[in-house]
């Protein structure tokens, strides 16, 4: 016997433990020191709830806000430079990040360094997203997006939707940080895992979290200097794009209920925005038209897109995710409605499903 | 329990025969004292459906632990491991030293797990022609390739932790027509509580084709 019993025994503990909390009532499990690491592996496989829990202590939700707020400010009110990675199924980039504040505006620029080369340069809201390899430039004109700031001003009850949950510490980029999980407390939405570091406020670390507490995207420094003297060369793009084609990402304030439409969003999601913009598509002899309606609970984002007269996509029902970021697009009438938001498929599907072609009376 | 070759043991034996499979599975833990044990072996060798259910919990363990054990299992491998038991009379070990708590599990309920992670164990091999419901399913990696989208190679067929390697590696979709979606997705999700770099690569090569 060269396998001994102890680490097969285990695995069946951990499967049983990990039923018992799905429908069967758990079993107290004598001698569970035999949770061995094929136990962990096997809870790990069958995607189980996090092992650890914090317990809830009381809750404060002024200071969990305080605190969500605090981290959002540090976001933009910080100067750092610093490399980050970014991790999402077999996927992982590195980017050189720099930012600088100069008091009243932030500056930003993230630079890929590996893969195709990309950089984004930020000044304020706008961003010029620079494809050397196409001689292209993209500049968008949008919302709040510092980073490493939160979506938008975090409403006053995102903690009507998330538990707002503390879990020790841990070390990331050579610092300590403290880490805060946010819970969902539906099926509408995914978690958060955060790492802050405390003095600066930063956000060093951010995990998105499924249902099962599996991660599917992650972000964090290997290496960060903070409140260190940045030259502003280092904001400069690396090209001169004299020359290069410019697409600019345009749209204007519409609302959906004039054009004749109506979107239901599911819990929680309070509309942000409606706009009438330009879509680039790949190949597109012209940049064409669509209606896009924007919700959010105060993390996660959905648009909605509605095309009228846009051709059927060949699978217009198929949802697809690229690690948290759901589509689904679907035929209303003879529009063509796509959903894209970083929540789970069933959110999306509800936002899909409630689009209704509501003609205006005239 | 010296009936175990005959046919009409088997339903008088159920009640005994859970019990037989508790004794193993503590046998197993090493949680069985000496003189407890010996029973256990001898009837583990004569038993059918203990022989059987003491393979299961190898193949389990073992697709816990490693694909390569897990191919390298056989019925012949199982016998060879019984008949080596034969030879082996009491497992010692430190816990088995200890005083036995009571057992609370039913061995239905063993059973069940077993077949949940013999079902796990399974899917990676299936992958290459329902990769995207595993990945959705399983993973929950976020990992759903479009169809024709290429997947990793599955003749490796790992299990156990491995499996969770190979089944993240399951590509995601990158469906070109959805990048202008998620270009102007990007203006407004500033990046939710992902860095806004995580923003801009998230859409991967966009802008590149």
């Amino acid at each position: 016997m060269t396998h001994g019993g102890n680490p097969r025994r285990g695995g069946l503990r951990a499967v049983a433990v990990w039923a018992g909390r799905h429908g069967t009532p758990a079993r107290a499990w004598p001698g569970s020191r035999t949770l061995a690491w094929s136990g962990c592996a096997a809870l790990f496989l069958l995607g189980a709830p996090p092992l650890v829990r914090a317990t809830d202590p009381p809750r404060d939700v002024h200071g969990d806000a305080a605190w969500l707020k605090n981290v959002q400010d540090a976001a933009r009110r910080q100067s750092f430079s610093g490399t980050i990675i970014y991790q999402r199924g077999d996927e992982m980039h590195a980017s050189r990040v720099v930012q600088l504040f100069d008091g009243v505006e932030s500056r930003e620029r993230v630079l890929t360094l590996d893969g195709q080369q990309r950089e984004f340069i930020r000044k304020g809201e706008e961003v010029q997203c620079l494809y050397p390899k196409l001689h292209r430039v993209v500049i968008d004109h949008g919302g709040a997006r510092s980073f490493p700031a939160f979506a938008q001003p975090l409403p006053d009850d995102v903690l009507s939707y998330y538990d707002l949950r503390r879990s020790g510490s841990e070390r990331v980029a050579n610092r300590p940080c403290d880490v805060v999980e946010l819970v969902p407390r539906d099926h509408l939405r995914y978690g958060y895992r955060l790492c802050v570091e405390p003095t600066s406020g930063l956000l060093f670390k951010a995990q998105t979290l499924n249902e099962h507490g599996a991660v599917l995207e992650q972000v964090a420094f290997t290496d960060i200097h903070v409140g260190e003297p940045i030259d502003p060369a280092q904001l400069r793009p690396s090209w001169s794009t004299a020359g290069w084609t410019v697409d600019q990402q345009q749209s204007q304030a519409t609302q959906l209920s004039e054009q004749g439409w109506s979107v239901t969003p599911p819990g929680g999601f309070h509309r942000l925005a409606e706009v009438m913009r330009h879509l680039i598509g790949v190949g597109d002899p012209a940049p064409r038209s669509a209606l896009q309606a924007v919700y959010s609970d105060g993390l996660a984002t959905v648009s909605v897109f509605i095309e009228p007269g846009a051709p059927m996509l060949e699978e217009p029902a198929e949802s697809q995710r690229r690690g948290p970021v759901t589509a689904i697009s679907r035929q209303v009438g003879d529009a063509r409605v796509t959903v894209v938001g970083e929540v789970p498929p069933a959110t999306a599907q509800s936002f899909a499903a409630s689009v209704v072609h509501a003609p205006p009376n005239h | 329990m010296n009936s175990g070759t005959m046919p009409q043991a088997a339903a008088s034996d159920a009640p005994r025969g859970a019990a037989d499979a508790e004794e193993l599975s503590a046998w197993l833990d090493g949680e069985l004292e000496d003189p407890a044990a010996e029973p256990v072996l001898a009837g583990l060798l004569r038993q059918p459906h203990l022989g059987r259910q003491f393979e299961t919990w190898c193949l389990v363990g073992d697709a816990l632990r490693s694909g390569e054990v897990l191919a390298g299992h056989s019925p012949r491998l199982c016998a060879r491991i019984n008949a080596a038991l034969a030879d082996e009379p009491a497992l010692l070990s430190p816990s088995a030293l200890r005083p036995r708590t009571k057992r609370h599990l039913a061995s239905g309920f063993a059973v069940a797990a077993a077949a949940a992670v013999l079902v796990f164990v399974a899917v990676p091999q299936l992958r290459g022609t329902d990769a995207p419901a595993v990945a959705t399913a399983l993973a929950g990696s976020g990992a759903a390739p479009a169809a024709g989208t290429p997947v990793a190679p599955a003749a490796a067929a790992p299990a156990g932790p491995e499996a969770v390697a190979s089944l993240a590696a399951v590509r995601p979709a990158r469906d070109p027509r959805l990048d202008p979606y998620l270009r102007a997705h990007r203006d407004f999700m500033g990046a939710g509580v992902m860095p806004a770099a995580a923003v801009y690569l998230r859409s991967g090569n966009e802008g590149e084709r």
